[in-house]
């Protein structure tokens, strides 16, 4: 590959090929060339089947600037050979990619360099969702401080926006749904909520394609930006809605979305911190129930107190990731919730919820095939431990928990000297 | 000069026979081909140089009817004269 030939690689070729000298061989393809200088020189043509037309070409004087002077010239005509290679010898040639054809470009197909529109539409949808902050806000009768607060710190966002990536939406969306769906717990009012939140929850998903196929074709955005925004506003105009949950809810969610540096990393150390937290509820779980009913006394008071920007956003990332997790919760650790009193089912199922976020993504890709090994645990072993030395991560042991339902009693707490069946992981 | 002129011409000058120089310069032919499909450059000194290259994919537009084309990416052969060819057709 990539080897560079010349004329004696050809006559050895020649050579060896027809069993002449390689003298004669050369003598050849020397006179090969010469001929075809020659042909051209009388008949300014030269056509060889195989191969393709050697040609001269006039070429006109033309003026001409030189680049590092700024001068113009002129570049007398002159002739110059060309080389057209014939219709056999090019497709030889262009094999490799012979299977591609010429693609007729529909008039709104829009690729990753031409995306304009996209920062002017959602920099709308944002003054729109302050603007129904402001309304709302005042209703509640709160504070008029924080809507004002809000609106100045989306602000900011609007601009780094169009940064966001469609990756983000489709990751952020799911979480969107799950926090929806699970606002029907106590903390929430009224029936008509849970129905609207269901209403809620298709339209999302429904967003979802088209938002991740956002980034090459700006009508489908447009779209399902506008389904997106329905969705977003809806559940505000209800006035059935109580407290600021709901309401800073949404925002919360775009605020995700928009990815701003600092909020960011604000909200990825505030979950850090809620699920190392969490952790620490799962190991302990005797403290963590005590503790968390301080938690969620806690976190309704604070709401309206502070007035920092921050506040919003970390409110409802504590909103979100509870709600979320506590569906979630209800399926990893039933055993748990059972035990207990509705009441702290519901917090424990949210704190242990908690403790299970950080698995998520993980928790729900894989299916169980068969048993891989098996496995006693040693003095002072976790399950994470073990799901981390089988498969090289922390976040499966509730695997390694639904595997072996009839030997962990506690997944919380699991004797050592217990054998367990490791099972085989397949991505879904 | 075609194709039939030249290999009558070569053979007059080297002094085979016609047959033999148009077998001659098929097998020359295909082998420069296989070179070339190779990705191998061939020179030729005193006459130039042969080079595969690589285009890239482009949109084009008709200009009548203003349609946007995808032109898909290709190989092409493409042949530079030396130095001293090109200054002798000056």
């Amino acid at each position: 590959m990539n080897e560079r030939l010349s004329m004696q690689d050809f006559v050895e070729l020649l050579a060896a090929k027809h069993g002449m000298s390689k003298k004669e061989a050369e003598g050849f393809v020397k006179e090969f060339f010469l001929l075809i200088e020659q042909a051209l020189e009388s008949d300014r043509c030269v056509k060889i089947k195989g191969f393709g037309t050697f040609k001269l070409v006039d070429v006109d004087s033309r003026e001409s600037v030189n680049v590092n002077t700024g001068e113009r010239f002129e570049i007398q005509s002159h002739t110059k050979i060309s080389f057209a290679p014939d219709a056999a010898l090019r497709n030889t040639i262009n094999k490799p990619f012979e299977h591609f054809e010429t693609v007729i470009l529909n008039e709104n197909t829009v690729l990753e360099d031409t995306l304009v529109e996209e920062p002017e539409e959602e920099s709308d949808e944002t003054v729109e969702l302050t603007d129904n902050l402001e309304v709302e806000n005042p209703v509640k009768a709160d504070e008029p401080v924080v809507a004002v607060v809000i609106e100045e710190s989306l602000k900011p966002e609007v601009g780094v926006m169009a940064d966001e990536s469609p990756d983000d939406m489709v990751v952020d969306t799911p979480e969107e749904t799950a926090a929806s769906e699970v606002s029907e717990t106590p903390e929430v009012s009224a029936t008509k909520e849970m129905e609207q939140s269901s209403a809620e929850t298709p339209k999302v998903e429904d967003a979802v394609p088209q938002l991740s196929a956002e980034d090459i074709i700006a009508a489908e955005l447009r779209k399902a930006d506008r389904e997106f925004k329905s969705v977003v506003i809806e559940p505000e105009k209800t006035p059935d809605y109580s407290g600021q949950l709901p309401s800073t809810k949404p925002v919360s969610e775009k605020r995700k979305e928009k990815s701003a540096a600092p909020y960011l990393v604000v909200i990825i150390v505030l979950v850090l911190l809620l699920c190392s937290s969490a952790l620490f509820f799962v190991y302990y779980p005797d403290l963590f129930s005590g503790a968390n009913t301080k938690e969620i006394a806690q976190t309704p008071v604070p709401q309206p107190v502070i007035k920092q920007e921050i506040v919003p956003d970390t409110l409802t990332v504590v909103k979100d990731t509870v709600a979320e997790v506590a569906q979630q919760s209800k399926e990893i650790v039933p055993e748990e919730v059972r035990k207990k009193t509705p009441d702290q089912a519901t917090i424990s199922a949210k704190t242990s919820g908690k403790a299970a976020m950080p698995v998520k993504p993980d928790s729900v890709n894989y299916k169980i095939l068969g048993t891989k090994a098996t496995y006693t645990i040693k003095e002072g072993e976790t399950l994470t431990r073990v799901s981390l030395r089988f498969y090289g991560t922390k976040d499966l042991w509730p695997y390694i928990v639904q595997h072996n339902r009839d030997v962990i009693k506690n997944p919380d707490n699991v004797p050592y000297g217990t054998t367990l069946k490791i099972p085989e992981l397949v991505k879904r | 000069m075609n194709n039939k002129e030249f290999a009558s011409e070569l053979s007059d000058r080297l002094g085979y026979t016609i047959k033999d120089t148009s077998e001659l310069i098929a097998s020359l032919l295909s082998d420069i081909t296989q070179q070339l499909q190779e990705g191998n450059t061939i020179t030729i000194h005193g006459f130039g140089s042969f080079e595969v290259k690589k285009k890239a994919e482009r949109i084009s537009i008709n200009p009548t009817t203003k349609q946007r084309m995808l032109i898909p990416p290709k190989l092409v052969l493409t042949y530079k004269p030396s130095g001293i060819q090109k200054d002798k057709f000056k």
